[in-house]
């Protein structure tokens, strides 16, 4: 479990890592908490002669909160998600989702934007920037860039980052101050990476009624995506049990879910209805209505 | 200025009672605080590295492999095939044959023209630094001619399946049969009641030790002597069979095992890797160490299981069984490990479980297919069993509409029947089957349990209860019969230094298991003497002439044995020395807290232990006759197995949206006969389930249909984390065994053979009222819920 050789450097600056990106093409991999990259390297899966590390950026670590809005530096640990201020109230949903990767160990060592590049079908991260409507920074040599989430998974492991992009931070639009969210996710019990997981976020005007909805699944498909349908059957309805197993039973009736050794799309989907209907009434449950 | 003081330790407090008491882990400070010393730890001078080429085809010849640009790399010490090795290429024997066969597959230690499963070794790479050796494997290029695979036991016996080795005709490695014959079973089962038939999956599954495989072996040109490190449960079966693969006469080989990180019974033959290396360090003549991955070892060390079972029962109307049949059809792999035979041959001795059944019939196919082979994995063959017969108990149960509590008491060997041979020639020693059930039914509350599972149902929740019991054997007896040409017997060796303490050999070797205190307590107790004056010292082949090694939970019975054979031995001399230096009677001399003193007040003269050792080892002034020193060997030999026995319960609750089975009970009594210490066996029952529950619920190594592995990292196999672990109440039954004197049976193995049929059983008792008749291990939640659908549709 020795990767192969490569050249390893740590720099203190984005303009040294997209330099650095820009010299050795695609030779070159970012590493950010290395809990994905690392055993890929070890299982000899993948091979880069060079590796820029990008644990010294200082301020790629913060979480800078902006009135209900928040933005997330893309070396921000699992661990500092779920303790940070930030997730608190009607961004609870990324506690749920933090305390559930992996293992503490990874948890203090991943990093929230490596999870996002990583695209991984089964991540939990990918959910929650598409249910809170992440906009994902980008910056290579010849400048930054904003890339809308909606556009940025575009199949397993693959976004539409580009040779050469450093993935700085990611930001998130304010909720208004009556939103809620929750996130979740039913583990492979060997892996703990998601069969299936949900995240919600919901906006309760006071009489109950949904204002809008945003639903996000993970785990289920090639990608993580938005649950569109499901979300406008919500949207302007009041939330009842009955409402809510019809949108779960939507999601588990029209999901194209993957088979793996583990378990079938048909199991898939089924889950898939569940922990949306669970997510939902945890995020129900959080709301001030 | 030094004063010549006499030693003197006649201040000793009350004597000593260890047998019994959970006196703490010696061993623990030093593994825990990083003093552990591990085969990967030890590096001698010059010392190189090796990395194995290994197969990703399961069946192929090889046509050609290029060296050239490996050989070239930077720091390689030499690259080499089979072909380069020529007559010094070892073939690893296999140790038990039974007594039906007549020939094994060839298994070199690099595969020879042909490759058989996926991690077959094919080429080894010795460089200096180790991220040298694996960057120049990469580089060795093998091209093979793909063949066709079969990985299915079943499947492999077919007359179209393709063939791995061209003189097992239908990859039929074995047809071993006992017990009744298939005509005596139809005859019995004529008059019955009832007769069903169950078809059963034990699946594969890994031991996955938290210390994978590594080997150390230098061979010294001077003296002509292999010394080999090697963390095995049995240095001296490796060195006996190292020395058959690579010629080295075996009073030239010293196999040494430092400390384990867990064996399970996937440590216990010699392996491939260890023959190579010997045979490499004789040829390079420098050290060579190599180190498993995690990646090898879910393809290169052994598996266990993989059985599948097709049973008969015939039963009477009452619920008493009358006739049993078993077809066994065993995937040993792509040949046959050191014990790969016998463990499904010994899984049918344990059929009948704890049940008088008068008229049993076993037959066993050993399949050959292109897979990883099978062998020893913690249990053995009884956990496959207990998982037949248990799962079949609780088929005839629901059939007749009986209770399975009373389909048991109805059927269980009765205590005054002991010792029992059973249908199949087996002899238990000792137990009361019964008195384990019903302590096991106490502890769970059985009635009041069974009432809240009404409720639960009414509420259209998924409840279930579920019962394992089980016999087992253990302390490995005489098994010649079974064509097991290992020996029964342990040796213990205590000598006692001239300051009286007291050293301790054993031909065992622990993995973890906590030898260096449970053997002290046998010495110490039997000595009288505290446990800090005690050295346990095991995997030495130099240092203990002989051994049978750690597997089987034999170790206590019978190194344990021979140990408080051996101090006995000591204390009967000392007391001839004490006597002669108190000028009594030997038979006037007691001994009570380190002091041999005379009995009856007839003087108050007194002498230490440390002065009779002091005495004895300086030897001017001993009695006529007797030899100088304190150094006693005993050798003990089992008359034949224990049989530990015990019975699980388990409550589940089933989520049928997810599958998923939820464990709110687990109940373990275990009768393991006398207890040495309570903490550690109850220890070894808790490691036990954990492992039995990774069994029933989640573990599964699985092969797609070319024979690639699908479960090769711990992302996809998965033994339990702490936090999927129920809380486990155990509860322990006392039946001493009659064979050896501290009356224990064996404690190692008991807790992995409960959890599969407990587990499953509870979940097919919460499964009934939606109709699940029946469902293979692992309960997976995919598998659980796909169960539940297709029982609803």
């Amino acid at each position: 479990m020795i990767p192969a050789a490569f050249d390893y450097h740590s720099v203190d600056t984005v303009a040294e890592a997209t330099e650095l990106l820009e010299n050795y093409g695609e030779d070159a991999k970012l590493l950010a908490g290395g809990q994905s990259l690392l055993a890929v390297l070890k299982l000899r899966l993948a091979k880069y002669g060079v590796l820029i590390d990008l644990g010294r950026i200082k301020n790629l670590r913060e979480i800078t909160v902006v009135d209900n809005s928040f933005m997330i530096g893309a070396m921000a640990t699992h661990n500092q998600l779920g303790t940070s201020a930030a997730t608190e109230g009607a961004f609870q949903a990324f506690r749920d989702a933090a305390s559930e990767i992996g293992d503490p160990l990874v948890r203090n060592r991943g990093t929230f934007g490596g999870s996002l590049a990583q695209a991984d079908p089964a991540g939990d991260w990918p959910a929650l920037a598409l249910a809170f409507g992440a906009t994902i920074h980008a910056t290579n040599a010849k400048g930054p860039r904003r890339i809308a989430v909606d556009k940025f998974f575009t199949n397993l492991f693959t976004t539409a980052l580009e040779q050469g992009d450093v993935l700085t931070h990611v930001e998130f639009p304010r909720l208004e101050a009556d939103a809620s969210s929750a996130y979740v996710k039913i583990p492979h019990p060997a892996s703990g990476f998601a069969v299936a997981a949900a995240a919600v976020v919901l906006t309760l005007d006071d009489g109950g009624t949904c204002r809008q909805a945003r639903i996000a699944l993970t785990g289920v498909a090639p990608t993580a995506f938005r649950a569109r349908e499901a979300e406008a059957m919500i949207a302007g309805k009041c939330m009842d049990a009955a409402l809510i197993r019809l949108v779960a039973d939507q999601i588990a009736e029209t999901t194209e879910a993957l088979t793996d050794n583990y378990a079938s799309a048909e199991y898939r989907q089924n889950l898939a209805g569940v922990v949306t209907r669970k997510a939902i009434n945890l995020a129900l449950k959080r709301s001030r209505h | 200025m030094t004063i010549l003081a006499k030693t003197d330790d006649t201040t000793a407090t009350d004597a000593p009672v260890y047998i019994g008491k959970s006196v703490r882990r010696r061993e623990d400070e030093r593994l825990l605080s990083g003093y552990g010393r591990f085969t990967e730890d030890i590096a001698p001078h010059g010392l190189t590295h090796a990395s194995i080429v290994r197969s990703r085809e399961a069946h192929a010849l090889i046509r050609s492999i290029d060296t050239h640009q490996a050989k070239a790399a930077p720091g390689v010490i030499t690259v080499l095939t089979a072909q380069d090795l020529g007559d010094e290429l070892p073939i690893i024997p296999t140790d038990w044959i039974l007594p039906i066969m007549t020939h094994i597959p060839t298994r070199y230690a690099l595969a020879k023209d042909r490759v058989r499963f996926v991690g077959e070794a094919v080429a080894i790479v010795v460089a200096e630094t180790r991220a040298q050796a694996d960057d120049a494997a990469a580089l060795v290029n093998i091209t093979y001619e793909s063949l066709p695979v079969v990985v299915e036991s079943q499947a492999a016996l077919q007359p179209d399946a393709p063939l791995l080795h061209d003189d097992f005709p239908n990859n039929t490695a074995f047809l071993w049969h006992i017990g009744a014959t298939h005509e005596q079973f139809d005859a019995a089962a004529e008059s019955a009641h009832l007769v069903l038939t169950l078809r059963l999956e034990n699946q594969r599954i890994s031991a996955a030790p938290m210390e994978c495989r590594a080997v150390l072996a230098e061979f010294d040109r001077g003296s002509h002597r292999l010394r080999l490190h090697t963390g095995t449960q049995n240095v001296h079966v490796v060195k006996r069979n190292l020395s058959r693969a690579t010629g080295i006469p075996e009073h030239k080989v010293q196999v040494i095992t430092p400390d384990v990180g867990g064996g399970f019974g996937a440590k216990l033959c010699l392996y491939p890797e260890d023959a190579l290396l010997a045979v490499i360090s004789r040829r390079i003549g420098r050290p060579v160490r190599w180190a498993e991955t995690r990646s090898e070892n879910f393809v290169g060390s052994s598996h266990g299981r993989d059985h599948v079972e097709l049973v008969t029962v015939a039963a009477n109307k009452d619920g008493k069984i009358i006739a049993l049949k078993t077809v066994t059809y065993a995937n040993v792999g792509a040949y046959i490990s050191g014990m790969g035979a016998g463990i499904p041959a010994v899984a049918t001795l344990m059929a009948p479980g704890c049940y008088d059944i008068p008229v049993v019939s076993a037959d066993v196919y050993g399949c050959l297919t292109n897979t990883t082979t099978t062998e020893t994995y913690r249990g053995a063959g009884r956990p496959e069993a207990a998982y037949l017969i248990e799962r079949t108990i609780e088929a005839v149960a629901e059939k007749l509409g009986i209770d399975s509590v009373e389909i048991r008491r109805r059927n269980f060997i009765p205590p005054e029947k002991f010792p029992h041979t059973t249908g199949v020639g087996f002899t238990l020693d000792s137990g009361n089957y019964a008195g384990a059930l019903q302590m096991a039914l106490d502890m769970l509350d059985h009635e009041a349990v069974r009432k809240e599972q009404e409720e639960a149902r009414r509420e259209g929740r998924l409840v279930g209860i579920g019962i394992g019991s089980y016999v087992e054997f253990c302390g490995f007896g005489d098994a010649m019969f079974l064509g097991f040409d290992r020996s029964s017997w342990e040796q213990a060796v205590i000598a006692v230094s001239r300051t009286g303490k007291v050293t301790v050999q054993l031909g065992t070797v622990p993995a973890g298991q906590g030898h260096d205190t449970t053997f002290a307590q046998i010495v110490g107790q039997e000595m009288g003497i505290p446990l800090d004056d005690i050295e346990i010292v095991f995997g030495d082949t130099d240092i203990a002439h002989y051994g049978t090694g750690t597997f089987n939970s034999r170790s206590v019975s019978n190194a344990g044995s021979a140990s408080a054979m051996a101090a006995k031995k000591i204390m009967v001399k000392a007391k001839r020395v004490a006597a002669h230096m108190l000028r009594v009677d030997v038979a006037d001399v007691l001994y009570e807290n380190r002091l041999f003193y005379v009995a009856g007040g007839k003087t108050d003269r007194r002498v230490s232990f440390s002065e009779v050792a002091q005495s004895a080892i300086q030897g001017s002034d001993l009695p006529e006759g007797l030899e100088p020193s304190l150094k006693e060997m005993a050798l003990y030999k089992p008359p034949n197995f224990t049989a530990p026995f015990g019975t699980h319960i388990a409550m589940v609750e089933v989520d049928p949206e997810t599958g998923s089975v939820d464990i709110k009970r687990y109940i373990a009594v275990d009768d393991c006969g006398n207890i040495i210490n309570p903490q550690l066996a109850t220890g070894q029952i808790h490691g036990g389930i954990a492992q039995g529950i990774g069994q029933v619920m989640s573990e599964h190594i699985t092969f797609d249909a070319n024979g690639q592995p699908t479960s090769g990292t711990f992302l996809e196999y998965g033994p339990p984390r702490a936090h999927q672990m129920p809380r486990m109440e155990t509860g322990h039954t006392v039946t001493p065994t009659p064979y050896n004197e501290l009356g224990a049976k064996g404690a190692g193995e008991s807790g992995i053979i409960g959890p599969p049929p407990a587990i499953m059983n509870a979940v097919l008792d919460a499964l009934r009222p939606v109709g699940v008749k029946h469902i293979d291990m692992p309960l997976s939640p995919p598998r659980v819920w796909a169960a539940i659908k297709e029982a609803r549709q």
